[in-house]
């Protein structure tokens, strides 16, 4: 009997309380789908010998199932705080602590039941939809075979199991804890008007402009990875230390100087603004940087894949490229004789065939000179801004492949750049040569030079001179570099006809004896795997970019009803003072407009900001089109501002609701 | 003319669903005159807070008519009614309605911020009221740093700032110990003495002895008054407390 009457006062408590508990449900339900589903993804035996794709998966597994802890528990917070007035007065009403405890286990029971139930079988249903998704973006041939994964499903329940019965534990002592007093009053504690903290505000002020100088002064790809780690920090700090203190300072300044503060539409506001920003700084940061991530995450993987085709064509000018390394002009003919065998066995011909020798390098430039690793004291405090990519090829095949004949005598060159600071006569590696002429173009790419600030393409004066640069450097370089010889063609008939050739080529090219190191590269197997590498991130970016926006989302609806309850008698009061309604309407839709775009366009401003770094960070993808990026950040970002509006509007009508 | 003329004042309720009516006011008649001290007594559910929400705009009136300085409430336009109550009438209540995010001095400055006042003229009347009120030395504090009877009359000094016409009370002693409360109500002697209007609704009887005269409602209507005169405060307590009893064990009164 006793046992029924508590099961049905939980039930009860649900039922009144569903403003909070529906949406709760709910995040618990999809949280618990999109689990299951990533989980079940990841262990889809199509994936089995995907190494990459798997680990991408399981990565998100685990970042789901962190994120959802994080979150239960936060939003478990919300609930109680406006609970435990109600269990207060169970309490005086004769309930004994225990019985309260019975209550909660109840309730837990209820929610954790329906939430983790329904997310399975949410995710059961969408689970053939997120496979077909996934084979989409994944260009992966595939038969789809909807099948039940009885191991996700015992993950699932265990994770969530696990966490309900932690927030359970968690509400009963939080009860065992506190006194019947503490619960009636708990509503009703602590409205101090914050101390400004400078300290933290000016730290925060450091902070942010620190991470931003990283991010827009950052102008090559090695440091621009290497410091987008340090500026996320910096901004991150930055972020929640001005939400936290530089918001409330900025509020006080204002309060202090009467002449402004004392005027209808000011007053209000400002000392409403104080104590909303006191108890929302730390929400409204996290609130900030998800949507940061968020449209960071979305935006790099959307342009990846968006520029796919791009990247492979950077990656591969020719559908089939073969390199030698330091190999002999003997060999060289070999793997000219192999080519026209298989191509003849397979029956295609080959086109824009072209052959070359380049030695690729990468120098400390100082002084107009360009010096090896070893001839600088400390090669490892070297900075990346002061490497020069250099890439050189003969006069004589320059010839071959421009048609251009360059005289050049021995010492003389002729330099392609781009902003290099060399002089006319400058030093390498100890030797003095003159720049004889300035080229527009150069036949051959240098792979190097997205990764460095400056980088020359040099043609110098004969093979033989080739030839002699090249022992130089393997005598001179801690790390040397190989001469390189590469052959790069394209075939006749499509994909079918190269990837025929290539599997032949290799065959061919592992049974000939004294080959030298090679590598053969494949446009179309580039391709494949661009798409499966890019492909899993853009998934997991979208899935997780999704998870996040659901968070903001459920994080501004329970702010909003809070703040609404609280402001209620203010703006009763208000009223009776002589204020107006239409008054009350503006400044209290302003208030909330403030409170609820202060992140949203903080986060757009960090994107901006951080668009410059995130640029040179894709151009290690070998991502080059900026316009592209451009385009694609700002349409995520057209549509993540749009679904915040609408969730504000949602929320904002429930919480006028309250108000009047 | 009168201040304040209350004429054929009818407020009849109706239950969400339309199904019953319960008379609040049935025909109230009375009028407070330039510098009067009125207090209006009733047992709980006589309307008397329905009154003085009609009298403060807050509601409107089933029937009959409010005049304040010869201007009827009811010809105000909702877009004016604010700014009419700002300038007209001043209010003090039982639970202070103090705003717990606004130091002292911001809630008593609030109509006058609300009115647009320029700062200058807003901290001479600060002043001048602070020292009146004796809560100069508590203006920077906030509502829960003080004590019950010091929240009133910071209070009291949000109704007087303005310089309204007609200071409107309800039940200002109502959560005051003893002590705050007679310091309240002599406070309350002393700016109707400098011809402040009050008019005070109150079910305690030391309160309205207070006031120079006393309205009985009894079942909405104006049941009877109690004219100070030369009375003492002692002599109008046992008054009232008379009046009170008659009232209770229904009665009928001849006076």
């Amino acid at each position: 009997m006793r046992k029924g009457l508590f099961r049905t006062m939980a039930w009860t408590n649900i039922r009144n309380n569903r403003r909070f508990y529906v949406p709760f449900l709910l995040t618990i339900i999809l949280t618990a789908a999109m689990f299951y589903n990533m989980c079940s993804v990841s262990q889809n035996p199509a994936f089995t010998g995907k190494e990459a794709i798997a680990m991408v998966l399981a990565f998100g597994v685990y970042v789901i199932g962190i994120f959802a802890v994080i979150f239960i528990f936060y939003t478990n917070s919300f609930l109680m705080k406006r609970r435990k007035r109600e269990l207060g007065l169970y309490y005086i009403l004769g309930l004994e602590k225990r019985h309260i405890s019975v209550i909660m286990v109840w309730e837990t029971l209820f929610l954790a039941s329906s939430g983790i139930a329904g997310g399975i079988l949410a995710g059961l249903l969408l689970d053939r939809l997120m496979f077909l998704a996934i084979l989409k973006v994944f260009h992966y041939p595939v038969s789809v075979n909807y099948r039940i994964d009885p191991f996700a499903i015992r993950t699932t329940l265990l994770v969530f199991f696990a966490i309900f019965v932690l927030v359970m534990l968690y509400n009963i002592f939080s009860i065992q804890k506190s006194s019947a007093i503490e619960l009636l009053q708990s509503q009703n504690t602590g409205e101090r008007e914050p101390k400004t903290r400078w300290v933290i505000a000016v730290l925060g002020i450091v902070c942010m402009a620190a991470g931003y100088y990283l991010a827009v002064t950052t102008d090559n790809v090695m440091d621009a990875l290497t410091k987008l780690f340090i500026a996320v920090l910096l901004v991150m700090a930055g972020t929640y230390c001005l939400f936290l203190a530089g918001s409330v300072a900025l509020l006080k300044m204002l309060k202090k100087r009467k002449k402004y503060y004392y005027r209808t539409n000011h007053f209000v506001a400002v000392s409403g603004m104080i104590y909303r920003m006191k108890q929302n700084a730390v929400g409204l940061a996290n609130i900030c940087i998800l949507s940061t991530g968020v449209l960071l995450v979305i935006s790099t993987t959307v342009s990846l894949y968006a520029g796919m085709k791009d990247i492979v064509i950077a990656r591969h000018p020719t559908e089939i490229s073969v390199t030698f390394s330091d190999s002999s002009p003997g060999q060289n003919q070999l793997l000219e004789k192999a080519l026209a065998e298989t191509a003849e066995e397979i029956g295609v011909t080959l086109k824009n065939y072209s052959s070359y020798q380049s030695l690729a390098l990468t120098f400390v430039e100082r002084k107009n000179a360009l010096l090896a690793d070893s001839e600088v004291e400390n090669p490892d405090a070297v900075s990346y801004d002061e490497l020069a990519a250099v890439t050189m090829i003969s006069a004589d095949t320059y010839e071959r492949m421009t048609g251009e004949a360059l005289k050049l005598t021995d010492n003389e060159v002729a330099v392609c750049h781009e902003k290099g600071k060399l002089e006319e006569t400058f030093q390498m590696m100890g030797e003095t040569y003159t720049i004889a002429e300035n080229l527009e173009k150069f036949p051959v790419s240098n792979e190097m030079a997205r990764m460095t600030s400056d980088w020359y393409n040099i043609v110098v004066s004969s093979d033989e001179k080739l030839a002699e640069i090249d022992k130089m450097q393997k005598e001179i370089f801690t790390y040397p570099s190989s001469l390189r010889y590469e052959v790069q063609f394209d075939v006749e008939g499509g994909e079918k006809a190269v990837n025929a050739l290539y599997d032949r080529l290799l065959q061919k090219l592992d049974e000939t004896e004294g080959m030298p190191l090679y590598l053969v590269g494949n446009r179309y197997e580039f391709r494949t795997q661009n798409y499966l590498m890019y492909g899993s991130m853009l998934f997991l970016g979208i899935y997780l970019g999704s998870l996040f926006l659901m968070a903001t989302v459920l994080i501004i609806y329970y702010k909003q009803i809070i703040e609404g309850y609280e402001d209620r008698d203010r703006y009763v009061i208000m009223r009776k003072v002589g204020m107006d309604k239409r008054e009350i309407k503006r400044s209290v839709k302003s208030q909330i407009i403030i409170l609820f775009f202060l992140p949203l366009g903080t986060a757009l401003m960090h994107c901006a900001v951080a668009f410059p770094l995130m640029r040179q960070v894709l151009q290690a993808f070998y991502m080059n089109n900026t316009l592209l990026f451009a385009g694609v950040t700002v349409i995520v970002a057209g549509i993540f501002s749009v679904c915040y509006v609408l969730v504000y509007s949602i929320t904002a009508r429930s919480y006028y609701h309250i108000v009047s | 003319m009168s201040l304040l003329e209350v004429t054929h004042l009818k407020k009849v309720y109706t239950t969400r669903f339309g199904g019953n009516q319960v008379t609040a006011l049935k025909n109230v008649n009375f009028s407070v005159e330039q510098g009067e001290y009125v207090a209006i007594m009733g047992e709980s559910g006589s309307g008397k807070t329905t009154l003085l929400n009609i009298l403060a705009a807050l509601d409107k009136p089933t029937g009959g008519d409010v005049k304040l300085n010869g201007k009827s409430l009811s010809a105000i336009t909702e877009k004016e009614l604010s700014a009419f109550r700002r300038t007209n009438l001043g209010f003090v209540f039982q639970d202070f309605n103090l705003l717990d995010t606004f130091s002292l001095e911001d809630n008593i400055l609030l109509p006058l911020v609300l009115s647009g006042c320029n700062y200058s003229q807003m901290e001479e009347r600060l002043n001048m009221i602070a020292s009146k009120l004796a809560i100069c030395d508590i203006l920077k504090k906030f509502p829960y740093e003080v004590s019950g009877g010091q929240k009133q009359r910071a209070a009291a000094a949000r109704a007087l700032i303005t310089r309204p016409k007609i200071v409107l009370a309800d039940e200002p002693t109502g959560a005051l110990d003893s002590k705050a409360s007679e310091s309240l109500l002599k406070l309350f002697s002393d700016i109707n003495a400098d011809g402040q209007t009050i008019l005070m609704v109150t079910h305690s009887t030391k309160a309205a002895s207070y006031a120079k005269r006393v309205l009985f409602i009894k079942d909405g209507e104006v049941f009877h008054q109690i004219y100070r005169g030369e009375m003492t405060s002692e002599e109008m307590f046992e008054k009232i407390s008379y009046t009170l009893t008659i009232l209770t064990t229904g009665g009928e009164l001849h006076a």
